[in-house]
């Protein structure tokens, strides 16, 4: 299913949530990153239905999900917040929401109880939710969302405050759900989590929409310096290896790192690095341990075009 | 981590089948109600409790079937046993007090809750309108006032029935008297829950609402009796005007209109006539419980998924 935003703008009051905001999403996952209050529950909420833009528009498959009751039936919502009846079993509370559908309490049930053991939740859905770790409250959050086998989930910091092994489950899942041709939106803190899943990313700050579509892609469109480093095995040719790359006509700076033993070139064409420097290295006899890039990482996306410590 | 389970594919063809939306409403409302009477909510138990056994006592076991349901007191008022049930604890020995105690305790969570908890997120990304939510929320509140309004006055009328020896004469000349107090509990349940939802959906919490709403519509009928009879006393025209303020005795002027009965404030053991046209009531009926409905709608339609 595909989900449009064109030039929308969401205002409460004087303040701005987001402003001009594009995005154009189709299947598969698509990861909404941005720091603290840059509009991204904004975002997944307009597309939600729940709140509608000050100007612009959203639609899903044409539609506007603010009215259309017909398109909600495809949504899956997992909200970042808790939002739970605490008196409620983790059974009790997914099968509600289906029941709401009108189909009998033993589907709902017999519905929520694979749901729930799907996400490995079997011997804990007879307790109260009140009793539910972290872990298992986002567990329990994703399993009402997908029980209704939504085509579209959107999913608001699912990762927040799940241990490892509920992440990695979560991703699993989410991966699974993914390559069925299910259409997920995903907003996370945690990078490394975002770059597992996903290449497909739209970047938020400041209400403003940075970038979006796949990162690698994003990156070469970024006309900052990429820094590749290369690690000798004999420390002893550090300077010799650092000397050699200043006067390449593609590097634009050299710095030796002693204490990590490796030299960090920055160029804008890395590619000719790539194909240039094993001849070099072969022609020098210098051998090294690793060549490698940390730039391609979310992380460094991140810090290039989201400026801010909040983000770290 | 690997999960135990699989995927069972035959449970995985959910389709909200949108044709029976009026289900899904009545559904989420009947859900609701389930829960909101479960046993261990002990206060509104006990006032149910409570009005129940004071319709026993009061209207049932001490009264008489000659006088029901209405009979003259003096030349120009009636005291009716289904306007009396209504009434003031302290004036008319009515239920007034309980009723306005369950609707508050009913009704203060329903909406306010589901707002500070952030679930009518839930709710609203589902495949149901902002009003199809809010109807799905007035029917519990309206379910539990017709459990205490409607149903004892129907006991009132069955055990009068069976006082005059189970007549189907009787039956047959009382036969208007369902109709009315079907309407009369109609009126006073709809109108109670709807500023009861509205109270809730504006203060979103339950307490707080549930006391707003007590106090807004009890201690707005005493304020507005206490005023009433001081004006009447001091003889200033136009005093009846400001029992339009008080919700309780405008449901009063409308009820006394369904038993076609002159309507009067009793007081201090007293009648105190009032002159208020039909067509007034209607009129400030109408402003406040459409401007209610109105302002909760509204509400609920610009609550928008903020942090």
């Amino acid at each position: 299913m595909r989900i449009k935003l064109e030039q929308v703008t969401k205002n409460y009051g004087n303040v701005q949530g987001i402003s001009n905001i594009n995005l154009d999403v189709g299947t598969g996952i698509t990861g909404i990153l941005g720091p603290n209050g840059a509009g991204k529950s904004t975002t997944m909420k307009m597309i939600l239905g729940l709140s509608r833009p000050s100007r612009g528009r959203v639609t899903v498959e044409g539609k506007d999900p603010f009215t259309s009751q017909d398109l909600k039936r495809n949504f899956g919502f997992v909200p970042e917040y808790d939002c739970f009846y605490e008196h409620m079993t983790g059974l009790e509370f997914v099968a509600y929401f289906l029941r709401m559908h009108d189909i009998s309490k033993e589907k709902a049930e017999g519905m929520a109880r694979e749901s729930l053991s799907e996400l490995g939740l079997e011997l804990a859905m007879d307790r109260k939710i009140n009793t539910y770790s972290r872990g298992m409250r986002q567990k329990t959050k994703v399993a009402r969302a997908t029980v209704f086998n939504p085509e579209i989930l959107i999913m608001d910091e699912p990762f927040q405050g799940a241990d490892p092994t509920t992440r990695i489950l979560l991703m699993e899942k989410m991966t699974k759900w993914a390559e069925n041709g299910k259409t997920i939106l995903v907003s996370s803190h945690i990078l490394h989590d975002v770059q597992s899943l996903t290449d497909n990313i739209a970047l938020i700050n400041n209400g403003k929409m940075l970038a979006y579509g796949n990162r690698h892609e994003i990156r070469d469109l970024i006309n900052i310096p990429r820094p590749i480093s290369i690690v000798p095995v004999k420390k002893g040719n550090l300077r010799k290896l650092a000397k050699i790359m200043i006067d390449k006509k593609w590097t634009k700076a050299t710095a030796i790192d002693e204490e990590n033993n490796e030299v960090t070139i920055e160029t804008n064409q890395s590619e000719e690095i790539y194909l240039e420097l094993p001849k070099i290295l072969q022609k020098e006899k210098i051998t090294v341990e690793k060549i490698y890039s940390e730039d391609d990482s979310l992380d460094s996306l991140y810090s290039k075009l989201v400026e801010g410590a909040q983000w770290k | 981590m690997k999960s135990k389970a699989q995927v069972s594919e035959r449970f995985r063809d959910f389709d909200a089948n949108l044709t029976t939306r009026p289900w899904i409403v009545i559904g989420m409302g009947l859900r609701k109600f389930g829960q909101i009477m479960k046993f261990k909510n002990y206060g509104l138990w006990s006032l149910i409790v409570i009005v129940y056994l004071f319709a026993l006592v009061r209207f049932i076991l001490f009264a008489d079937s000659e006088n029901y349901p209405c009979m003259d007191m003096g030349d120009e008022y009636q005291r009716c046993v289904p306007l009396d049930y209504y009434g003031d604890f302290f004036t008319q020995g009515g239920t007034r007090i309980f009723l306005i105690s369950i609707a508050a305790i009913a009704s203060g969570g329903v909406i306010g809750n589901d707002m500070a908890n952030k679930s009518i997120h839930l709710y609203l990304s589902r495949p149901i309108s902002r009003l199809d939510y809010l109807i799905a929320r007035f029917i519990p509140v309206f379910l539990i006032m017709i459990l205490v309004t409607l149903v004892p006055n129907i006991m009132i009328f069955t055990s009068m029935w069976s006082d005059s020896g189970l007549k189907t004469d009787w039956l047959l000349d009382h036969k208007w008297l369902i109709f009315d107090l079907i309407v009369q509990a109609m009126v006073y349940s709809t109108g109670l829950a709807i500023i009861g939802l509205t109270f809730s959906t504006a203060i979103k919490k339950e307490n707080p609402a549930s006391a707003a709403f007590f106090l807004f519509i009890y201690g707005s009928s005493t304020i507005c009796e206490i005023f009433f009879i001081a004006l009447k006393v001091i003889e200033v025209d136009g005093a009846d005007f400001i029992l339009l303020l008080s919700v309780s005795h405008l449901l009063d002027c409308i009820s006394f209109a369904i038993f076609d009965a002159k309507y009067y404030v009793m007081a201090s053991g007293f009648p105190w006539e009032t002159d208020i046209s039909n067509i007034q009531i209607g009129a400030v009926f109408t402003v406040i419980f459409a401007g209610c409905s109105g302002l909760m709608y509204w509400m609920i339609q610009q609550m928008e998924a903020n942090k």
